[in-house]
């Protein structure tokens, strides 16, 4: 195991590295860069001093090579749109409101996702089952940024159902257990996708399960059928359950970068936006890094995970 | 302890197992397939009841059946009645099934890789069936260690935290065993238990099975298609073809006087010690009919050698032999008015396809 784990390490850091120069060379051949738009209305002196205080006047594989030498050091350099931001500072402020409008997505999309899809198993084929599928195929199809804008136009504000801020986010205190109103809509927004992707994983999952001779077994022994579900479908249908996981952590994130844009949150995902509109390089550089950390990370552990669900995969990688 | 042996002395001579035109049917796409069509039987306490047949003649059928485990699309028709010590079965509430499933009666499966949980320990599994019949944790752990190295399982400790993929094929099954017996059960019905085995191992788990018979007097089922598995081990064989039984008498019986011509092709398809070098083993022609549209005389009429003209239109009468009646046999040839050319040609049939018979 332990050797497993320190190769897949290995993997983790070789992607990060492959991510990291994607990203930098990819920026780079991309003509102009937040630079260029700041000091265009400067002297050509004065341009030629800016770009080369920054370093720019360097050849590409020269500022690779610096680059990678303080990103090691955890320093991606100072945002060039705003003076002062760097990658750390901007995650110790923001990180939090992502995380929390990420948890909260992710929890509800998952809970409710694993709920319809076990109704939809146990009621399948009837009208509930269809129900739940047409539902799924609508939150599949339509993009959370629309349903983003139909929730604000219809549930919030003075004309919305429930009155519910537009735009904003709890600040101070209440920063993580409080101002829940705001949360309402971007939270719903951001999990519905995942609710039907779950959902359907959920349902056929479960349904291999449900026809899988050990439930057989189980009620041979005298088990009610509640229990079979709980100790033997349920518990089987995790392994097809699991492998979602990471893609949701990543897709999550992913599709928080425009939520928190169009609710206003202040967030690592919507600097991250401004960051690209604005080709603030460094930024970029930093936060692609930091995500794509996360989206391994995630990946890792569901492979973790699947050996304390799966006990065949276990032994599989004991013996590698 | 002492209270259930009580109980089973005074059941003797009673059956424990009645079977009353039991029918079942599976509603599909293509229609409703009649998989076992009216059969009737009995199991005594402590006899080894063997249902013999081809793949889809209803055997496992019967055996969920017995079990109340016909789930949908499958349903048991009406009239049908399961008798389980004189309790209906079909009748029972949910807490007296779950007594009733594990706790009297229990059922070994074929296959042990995919009947049991293949993510939880094997132990735990043994542990569930008797945490279900009222044990505690802590003594179910002992039972089921205990029980383990009982059917035959070394190192009975370290085997229970393993995973059913850690066993063997006769090791799996005979966790399997394990499980089923755990809350010493009246009636074990073993489902093709050996099929997935190889020859060796499959007379070990035989062994066992009928150890389980002599020594706490338990009533077993066995359901197999291999006439050679049942030889040396059942008391009493039924045989069924396309969801009917055709006959039906002791181990003796259907070896030495087999009366069906089903029967007889069925024991001219076992090779023999006796037979001269390269002499062909016998197969039975055609297909068993689709129970879709099941035939209206005698389901085994078409594929049969000596079929007359009643075999297809009129379902055969069952006719006793002998005089205790264990012997019984549905087929036309033994109706009084029989034609004696046929008759003639069956002795040959007889003794040429099922060995000896009392004819002769």
């Amino acid at each position: 195991m332990g050797k497993f784990l320190l190769r897949r390490f290995l993997y983790m850091i070789i992607t990060l590295f492959l991510v990291f120069t994607g990203t930098f060379f990819a920026l780079a051949s991309i003509p102009g860069n937040a630079l260029t738009a700041k000091i265009v209305k400067l002297p050509k002196a004065a341009q030629e001093r800016v770009i080369e205080k920054y370093g720019y006047d360097k050849p590409v594989v020269e500022r690779y090579v610096v680059t990678l030498k303080n990103a090691l050091h955890g320093d991606f350099g100072e945002s060039i749109v705003k003076s002062g931001d760097t990658v750390q500072k901007i995650l110790a402020t923001r990180l939090p409101a992502t995380i929390r409008l990420n948890s909260q997505q992710i929890v509800l999309g998952v809970l409710i996702g694993i709920m319809l899809g076990i109704i939809a198993a146990m009621k399948r084929g009837g009208p509930v089952d269809y129900g739940i599928l047409i539902f799924c195929m609508f939150v599949t199809s339509v993009p959370s940024l629309v349903i983003a804008l139909v929730l604000q136009l219809y549930c919030a504000g003075d004309a919305g159902i429930f009155h519910l801020p537009i735009i904003g986010w709890p600040k101070g205190v209440d920063m993580w257990f409080g101002g829940w109103e705001y949360t309402i809509l971007p939270t719903i927004a951001g999990a519905l996708f995942y609710v039907a992707g779950y959902a359907r994983t959920t349902k056929i999952a479960m349904l291999d399960s449900i026809y899988q001779e050990c439930t057989t077994t189980a009620r041979a022994i005298g088990m009610s059928e509640s229990k079979v579900v709980l100790h033997h479908v349920v518990r089987n249908s995790f392994i097809p359950i699991i492998t979602f996981l990471p893609g949701t952590i990543a897709g999550v994130l992913a599709g928080s970068l425009f939520i928190e844009s169009v609710f206003g949150i202040p967030g690592v995902g919507s600097y991250y936006v401004r960051s690209v509109t604005g080709r603030d390089i460094p930024m970029i550089l930093g936060m692609t890094v930091f995500y794509s950390t996360i989206t391994i990370v995630s990946i890792f552990i569901t492979d973790i995970l699947y050996g304390i669900v799966d006990p065949r995969i276990k032994i599989i990688n004991k013996k590698d | 302890m002492s209270e259930q042996n009580e109980k089973k002395e005074i059941n003797k001579n009673q059956p424990l197992l009645q079977v009353e035109d039991l029918r079942v049917s599976y509603y599909t796409y293509a229609g409703e397939v009649q998989s076992v069509r009216g059969i009737s039987f009995d199991v005594k306490q402590g006899e080894i009841m063997a249902i013999i047949g081809e793949s889809g003649c209803g055997k496992s059928v019967t055996a969920r059946s017995i079990m109340s485990l016909i789930r949908k699309p499958g349903k048991i028709k009406e009239g049908s009645k399961i008798l389980f010590d004189g309790k209906n079965v079909a009748a029972m509430t949910k807490k007296e099934l779950s007594k009733y499933r594990g706790g009297e009666c229990s059922m070994v499966f074929q296959d042990a890789l995919v009947a049991l949980d293949p993510t939880m320990r094997v132990g735990k599994q043994i542990m569930e069936n008797l945490c279900i019949h009222g044990w505690s944790k802590k003594d179910a752990k002992e039972e089921a260690i205990r029980l383990l190295g009982a059917v035959g399982i070394p190192n009975a400790e370290r085997r229970f935290k393993q995973y059913p993929f850690e066993f063997s094929g006769g090791m799996r099954q005979r966790a399997m065993i394990a499980m089923a017996v755990a809350c010493q059960p009246r009636l074990v019905i073993a489902d093709e238990p050996t099929t997935a085995l190889d020859v060796t191992i499959q007379a070990q788990i035989m062994e066992l099975l009928k150890k389980l018979r002599d020594e706490d007097g338990t009533s077993i089922i066995l359901i197999s298609h291999d006439f050679g598995v049942v030889a040396g081990f059942a008391d009493v064989i039924t045989v069924m073809y396309a969801g009917k039984i055709i006959e039906r008498g002791t181990k003796g019986e259907i070896f030495y006087e087999p009366k069906h011509p089903y029967t007889w092709a069925l024991l001219g398809a076992v090779p023999r010690l006796d037979w001269k070098n390269k002499q062909e083993l016998r197969t039975i022609r055609g297909t068993p009919p689709d129970l879709v549209a099941p035939p209206k005389g005698c389901p085994f009429a078409k594929r049969c050698e000596l079929c007359m003209n009643v075999c297809l239109e009129e379902e055969p009468p069952v006719k006793a032999f002998g005089e205790d009646g264990t012997h019984s046999a549905a087929c036309w040839l033994y109706a009084e008015d029989a034609p004696q050319e046929v008759l003639e040609k069956a002795k040959k049939f007889a003794f040429t396809r099922g060995g000896r018979t009392n004819e002769q």
